[in-house]
């Protein structure tokens, strides 16, 4: 019994450590066939595509999470082509509050990922505030049902948010 | 329409184009160009060319692409009265705030040039729209609502014009700063239309950091068009902003 709790612990150190050696960065790896080719950056592997993702990181304007989140580095999500169809990745604690992503795979590829669930902890409250900038014309917002082609938004950088999208492209892997 | 996304550079990016000889390897293209430039500029990658600069290397060595987006950057620190600032509160030198705009808008330039002229390329919700889209109208935007991340509070309409959202995250009843890391001010985000993307995003990076007066400087830079949400749901917008808003 001894050995093993003693393999156990051993397990989990090492996968302690690779958390820590990770931490400020975690790869996806989206590979597949029609992906492939040769070239790319050098120190990636021809024919992938990895995405670094720093740890609560601003890109522009962004909103970052400071994420004490990490998931298992460099690990190739996908090697085939993805079935078509909508996957919602796990539900991931981002810090203060859960980062939820479904990934829309069409055609065999990701072709859009959805936010389902960001940290927010309250409703929007319309309220006027005639004494700022009186020149231009001001409203309260309300949600439209519009379907647009694109949407415009602070960026989704998280460590949450793409342990989430792992999750989810897991569960599309063919 | 062909159309992929891709997590590069730690965000979802998507490139679409209408044109019907577009080929899978036009995509492929752009996204080895955005693979590119992460290797290049990412603060995180100690083998970037941001890393090297950095630790200090001098000017004369660096790439024409760096030089390019520090300049970029210097003028747009001129331009938006020293709110635009690519050093980290650390000190870090940290050009991301506006190599993302620019490389969006090398993106769609080399497409134009590949002949293509009705396409989008969105990265992390800042657009270039190019011509039209699939059923012949302008490309239809939405301005996600920063509360609820699934709806919109606008729809715009644009042709051959970029986009670009400035924002935070709500944490309590703070506003989280990522350029600074404080409380600042109560905005919660800020969307610039602008003739191209690189201009959305860089006077949108830099107005978001002014606050609330923001919107204010935008209206009186010619070419842009802005739409700001404070943190109790409303809306301020430029003069000009709800032509956009037809179809």
């Amino acid at each position: 019994m001894k050995k093993y709790f003693l393999s156990f612990f051993l397990i989990i150190a090492f996968a302690f450590y690779v958390m820590l050696e990770n931490q400020s960065s975690i790869s996806v790896v989206l590979n597949s066939p029609e992906n492939s080719q040769p070239g790319g950056n050098a120190g990636n592997p021809a024919g992938s595509v990895a995405a670094t993702v720093p740890s609560g990181s601003p890109v522009s304007g962004s909103a970052p999470i400071p994420s004490p989140i990490t998931s298992s580095p460099s690990t190739p999500v996908a090697t085939g082509l993805y079935r078509d169809g909508s996957y919602d990745g796990g539900s991931v604690n981002a810090y203060f509050g859960n980062v939820q992503v479904q990934a829309v795979v069409s055609g065999g590829k990701l072709t859009d990922v959805k936010v389902l669930d960001y940290p927010k902890d309250r409703t929007t409250s319309a309220r006027i505030n005639n004494a700022a900038l009186p020149k231009l014309v001001q409203e309260a917002i309300s949600s439209q049902s519009a379907q647009v082609d694109i949407v415009s938004g602070a960026t989704q950088t998280s460590q949450g948010f793409q342990a989430s999208l792992t999750s989810a492209l897991a569960k599309a892997k063919s | 329409m062909l159309q992929e996304t891709r997590i590069l550079m730690g965000m979802p990016i998507t490139v679409a184009i209408v044109d019907s000889e577009a080929k899978q390897s036009d995509l492929i293209r752009i996204f080895d160009y955005f693979q590119a430039i992460d290797g290049r500029f990412s603060p995180f990658k100690k083998t970037s060319e941001t890393s090297a600069v950095d630790r200090g290397v001098p000017q004369r060595d660096w790439s024409h692409d760096m030089k390019e987006i520090a300049a970029l950057a210097e003028k747009t620190k001129e331009e938006t009265e020293g709110y635009f600032n690519l050093m980290t509160p650390d000190g870090k030198f940290n050009p991301v705030g506006v190599v993302k705009g620019w490389a969006i808008k090398n993106a769609s330039d080399t497409l134009r040039k590949a002949g293509f002229r009705n396409f989008y390329i969105d990265a992390g919700g800042d657009i270039e729209a190019g011509g039209l889209n699939g059923h012949g109208g302008k490309w239809s935007i939405g301005i996600k609502n920063p509360f609820k991340q699934d709806e919109i509070v606008r729809t715009l309409f644009i042709t051959d014009q970029g986009i670009a959202t400035s924002g935070t995250y709500i944490r309590g009843d703070h506003i989280y700063d990522p350029h600074t890391g404080r409380t600042e001010h109560n905005i919660v985000s800020l969307t610039v239309v602008g003739p191209d993307v690189c201009e959305a995003d860089r006077f949108a990076t830099g107005a978001f950091a002014m606050g609330e007066k923001g919107i204010q400087f935008i209206e009186k830079t010619p070419r842009l068009e802005g739409y700001m949400i404070d943190k109790n749901g409303v809306a301020t917008m430029t003069s000009g902003f709800l032509k956009f808003t037809i179809k």
